[in-house]
């Protein structure tokens, strides 16, 4: 309010004195009011669509004027809060990618990418059609001319172009990022539209990708119990299971579903001893009812790499794998993936 | 014409320090999230190291992001804050500065340095996105040009405020509890927010 009151006796005073003298006016005003304005109205502008306090400030407008507003979700303007690949759920695997041209996108980037792509963003889903291509698998098509050797690159510039990727490198650089041209370093430095369109191509198609490759913690094993809503084998109450039931002696080696990191081995009265991985790209898996831990937390494991030895320990009826995949923080099914 | 736009000038000025405000906080709002953004990058980091059970494996980047919401947030608060406190008349010598020093007249100036210059840069990308469709080349001199000015007039004019106009302090300490947030985000913005760290060797 004070600041309101400062402008108002500005404005009285400025009555009160009339025209002011030229010298008096260079002397005493600040010069170049019009170009402030118009700086003042280019920043507002700026934090409105980038900062969360802008959103906030917003959404207050809206209430104010009587309007119906979400309340922005403040996280969403973070970086590691928003880089997270969107809801695959939804998203149904393409049974049969088409064969791989020479140079073209290799396997499963192919598959994955020709999925994501059956619902591109508009921007890229117009500037598709614009190409004489085939319809049917225009976007693999124009993906595989843009692929020399890295997919990520290739998906990136197919989603947002090189002009948009090209100076967020730069930027990136600039501020001293030590791998300014990956995705995730320079991600930032983007005009916020064109990371809406370049997680829905890049993020999804990689998380896609990593999911294809999983393979099964136990070779052969016998699914006892399927992802999804089922009666509770102890609590004999309707619950959704988050995951799958390998059945499994004590003692059967249990190995990693993917390359990744070890990012918790721990114990509880749910899920007994559990060991989790962090595969990258979003992608997360967790063994539980374990006998035995064999890894450490931190520890860098390969794809089929010894991690555990199943058992029956925490909340279980008999000896058996709850294997879990998380995709974004989401349950999904593992199954759904046709691990090998 | 040129008479009208100089009236107008005029009768602007006059009122600039009811409006002012707005551009000086939001360059550092700019600068702020800036900042923030790599806080929680560097926290996520900091928590993943440290050997603790968390109740969830998304716990750790959930308590980033929302600890660094929370910083943004306040130091943010906190620069508005600032910025309703220096109303007085510049200090004319060193006598009356070191008669307001206090903590929080040597944090503001330190914070608002390297902040605003950080939103200045905010702002060149968001005009350099926004016309490069149109301007082609020149949108990048443009926007570096538009970004000088704004840390001149609006971030330059805010640093200024901050080491004249000052109040003086009921006790030096003023302003201590907010020190280390403050001073965490101005590190943070002069060390990721300006583009010139790629240029060093």
């Amino acid at each position: 309010m004070s600041v309101i009151r400062d402008g108002i006796l500005a404005l009285e005073r400025y009555g009160q004195q009339g025209r002011p003298k030229r010298r008096k006016y260079a002397g005493r005003l600040r010069r170049g009011a019009l170009l402030d304005v118009f700086l003042v109205v280019i920043v507002v502008l700026a934090v409105v669509s980038r900062a969360p306090v802008g959103g906030l400030a917003g959404y207050a407008i809206e209430r104010i004027r009587g309007h119906e507003a979400t309340l922005p979700t403040l996280t969403a303007y973070f970086d590691s809060g928003a880089a997270r690949p969107p809801d695959l759920s939804a998203v149904a695997l393409v049974a049969e990618a088409p064969s791989i041209p020479d140079g073209g996108v290799p396997e499963p980037y192919r598959t994955a990418a020709r999925t994501v792509l059956r619902s591109a963003p508009k921007p890229l889903a117009k500037r598709l059609n614009t190409l004489n291509l085939p319809e049917d698998d225009r976007a693999i098509v124009a993906l595989d001319q843009l692929y020399t050797d890295d997919v990520e690159v290739a998906l990136e510039v197919l989603a947002i172009g090189t002009d948009l990727r090209n100076r967020a490198v730069a930027r990136a650089a600039a501020a001293g990022d030590v791998t300014p041209s990956r995705y995730t370093s320079h991600r930032r430095y983007l005009p916020l539209s064109a990371v809406k369109d370049a997680d829905e191509v890049v993020t999804a198609t990689l998380a896609l990708a990593s999911a294809l490759e999983l393979q099964m913690p136990i070779q052969n094993a016998r699914v006892t119990s399927k992802f999804g809503h089922r009666i509770h084998p102890t609590l004999k109450t309707k619950k959704f299971h988050n995951g799958v039931d390998l059945a499994a002696p004590i003692g059967t080696p249990i190995s990693s579903a993917q390359k990744g990191t070890v990012s918790v081995v721990g114990e509880d009265k749910r899920s007994g001893k559990y060991v989790v991985i962090e595969h990258g790209n979003g992608l997360r898996t967790s063994y539980c009812h374990l006998s035995e831990t064999k890894v450490l937390r931190g520890q860098q494991v390969s794809r089929g790499e010894l991690v555990a030895l199943s058992g029956n320990t925490g909340r279980s009826t008999g000896p058996h794998l709850h294997w879990t995949l998380k995709i974004a923080g989401k349950a999904m099914d593992p199954l759904r993936f046709k691990p090998q | 014409m040129l008479r009208w736009i100089n009236k107008l000038d005029r009768l602007l000025s006059f009122s600039s320090p009811s409006w002012i405000w707005l551009g000086q906080w939001g360059t550092v709002l700019l600068g702020i999230h800036l900042a923030a953004d790599r806080l929680d990058d560097h926290l996520l980091e900091a928590l993943l190291q440290v050997p603790f059970g968390w109740p969830s494996p998304e716990f750790p980047l959930a308590a980033a992001t929302w600890f660094a919401v929370a910083v943004e947030l306040m130091v943010g608060a906190w620069a508005l804050w600032t910025i309703g406190i220096t109303r007085n008349e510049p200090a004319k010598n060193f006598a009356v500065w070191r008669a307001r020093l206090s903590v929080r007249s040597v944090v503001a100036p330190l914070f608002w340095a390297p902040v605003a210059a950080a939103g200045s840069w905010v702002v060149a990308m968001s005009i350099e996105d926004a016309t490069s469709q149109v301007l082609l080349e020149a949108a990048q001199p443009l926007s570096g040009l538009v970004a000088a000015v704004v840390g001149l007039r609006l971030g330059g004019s805010a640093f200024v405020r901050m080491v004249r106009q000052m109040p003086e302090p009921k006790n030096r300490l003023e302003g201590l509890w907010a020190t280390p947030f403050v001073l965490l985000v101005a590190g943070l913005a002069a060390f990721h927010g300006l583009p010139i760290r790629g240029m060093l060797p």
